[in-house]
């Protein structure tokens, strides 16, 4: 490479990395526990979880586990239920003042799915967890700090492939892997800095990038929903289940009754979530009901239906956007969450490897001055 | 080229397929993801603990020269 060029890369990976370094250390030192925040919360015991009854006991309808939900929390109303896959006897009950608030503020409940019983509020708000939460995810800052460190995010992403480009002129005269002993400290960091970076690169990518794109999450959410309505609006659906359907429960007006008429219109899907009219997930008029498939992949990439609670005619709304099935892989992609235990210790592995990359540069940055000539 | 772009090439592949196994399959595919993304794991680590120098975090004295080994150039 030119040196020239190699001067302009240079330049871009300084500024790039100097800029959101410490953001992204305190990203990954935030998002180390957050890894296990579900071993984290079984441990501390702050789990909450149903009391076991026998197989098959019958589940209440939602609209009871609303009703008892809105009698423990006087002056919110329910904006979505969310199913956990692996916690099926439970529904978590989201509350706000309003339906279509920023959800910032809002309440997460446990409900049994069985008795509508109120288990209990996970302590999202205070402690060790939710702090790391807060920071890793908007700085307390709402959508502005999500954004901002989106913005983070995407220099990181040019830090790395800047860092890449270097990559090359720096091991020309070096093995891969190699860590040269017997030079100043600052060389052997600078060997650690590149091996570190080259090893974690796309992984760091992944994560980095997929980080970014969750950022966003609320931006696409809302385009989705203008999406929908504008379908909705220029009658641009597909009718799956008519009003007069003979082999689904008639409509009632009743939430439960709406959510059987979805799953009567799509076989073989569970419910992921419930959103109530004028919720960001759902239309003004229509319950939204988000349903998943059972394989690993198709329980990530949801389909939303759409069912009048009145009259009970479910729709689809046109297919699923890119952008959302985006947002749908890139949730697992930053969690690691789709591998068990393993795989999330080898995340947390990664993102220490990643850590010292980061202190690895900035500490290469402060001892500058003493940088050798290189041969 | 070749020679720098081998190991990183190898192991950037690993990585992807060791990202995208446990996504698309379970059960096989979790361990094909395990096993593909220990490779950048442990060589980076490796690395790290062949290399004598302290991780930043635990405040090490950086100036200090570490075990010198056998140079491997």
């Amino acid at each position: 490479m030119q040196a020239v060029n190699l001067r302009r890369w240079g330049w871009v990976h300084k500024w790039s990395s100097l800029v959101s370094t410490l953001f992204i250390l305190m990203l990954c030192l935030t998002g180390l526990p957050l890894i296990f925040s579900h071993e984290i919360d079984h441990l501390t015991g702050n789990e909450i979880e149903a009391p076991a009854m026998p197989e098959g006991t019958p589940r209440a309808a939602v609209d009871r586990v609303a009703a008892e939900a809105v009698k423990a929390y006087p002056g919110l109303v329910p904006l979505y239920f969310f199913a956990e896959e692996d916690a099926p006897d439970v529904w978590y009950v989201k509350l706000d003042t309003r339906v279509d608030t920023d959800e910032s503020e809002s309440t997460l409940i446990l409900s049994d799915a069985r008795t509508a019983e109120v288990l209990g509020a996970p302590n999202f708000d205070e402690g060790f967890m939710s702090v790391m939460y807060r920071l890793h995810v908007d700085l307390y800052a709402g959508l502005a700090g999500k954004l901002f460190l989106g913005f983070m995010g995407l220099l990181l992403m040019v830090a790395i492939v800047s860092g890449v480009v270097l990559y090359a002129p720096f091991m020309r005269k070096l093995r891969f892997g190699e860590v040269r002993q017997e030079r100043t400290p600052r060389t052997r960091w600078l060997d650690l800095h590149n091996l570190l970076g080259i090893v974690t690169l796309v992984w760091a990518l992944a994560v980095g990038f997929t980080g970014v794109i969750n950022t966003w999450a609320d931006l696409i959410f809302q385009a989705w929903q203008a999406e929908q309505v504008a379908a909705l609006q220029a009658g641009e659906t597909r009718v799956l289940l008519a009003t007069d359907a003979s082999d689904a429960p008639a409509a009632d007006g009743s939430l439960q009754t709406a959510v059987d008429r979805v799953l009567a219109a799509a076989p073989d899907m569970a419910v992921s979530m419930i959103a109530y009219p004028g919720t960001l997930r759902a239309t003004p008029e229509h319950v939204a009901v988000i349903l998943r498939g059972d394989t690993p992949l198709t329980s990530r990439l949801t389909q939303a239906l759409l069912v009048d609670p009145a009259n009970g005619e479910v729709l689809e709304a046109g297919a699923r956007p890119w952008y959302v099935t985006a947002l749908q892989l890139s949730e697992p992609l930053h969690f690691g969450d789709y591998g068990g235990l393993p795989l999330k210790i080898l995340w947390g592995l990664l993102d220490i490897l990643t850590i010292v990359v980061l202190g690895s540069g900035l500490y290469l940055w402060i001892k500058r001055g003493t940088t050798e000539v290189r041969s | 080229m070749m020679r720098i772009w081998l190991w990183p090439v190898l192991i950037g592949v690993l990585s992807m397929l060791g990202l995208i196994a446990g996504l698309v399959s379970e059960g096989a595919g979790d361990w094909l993801s395990w096993l593909a993304l220990a490779a950048p794991v442990a060589i980076g680590l490796h690395g790290l603990s062949r290399s004598g120098a302290r991780p930043l975090a635990r405040g090490g004295n950086l100036t200090h020269a570490g075990p010198r080994r056998a140079g491997r150039s």
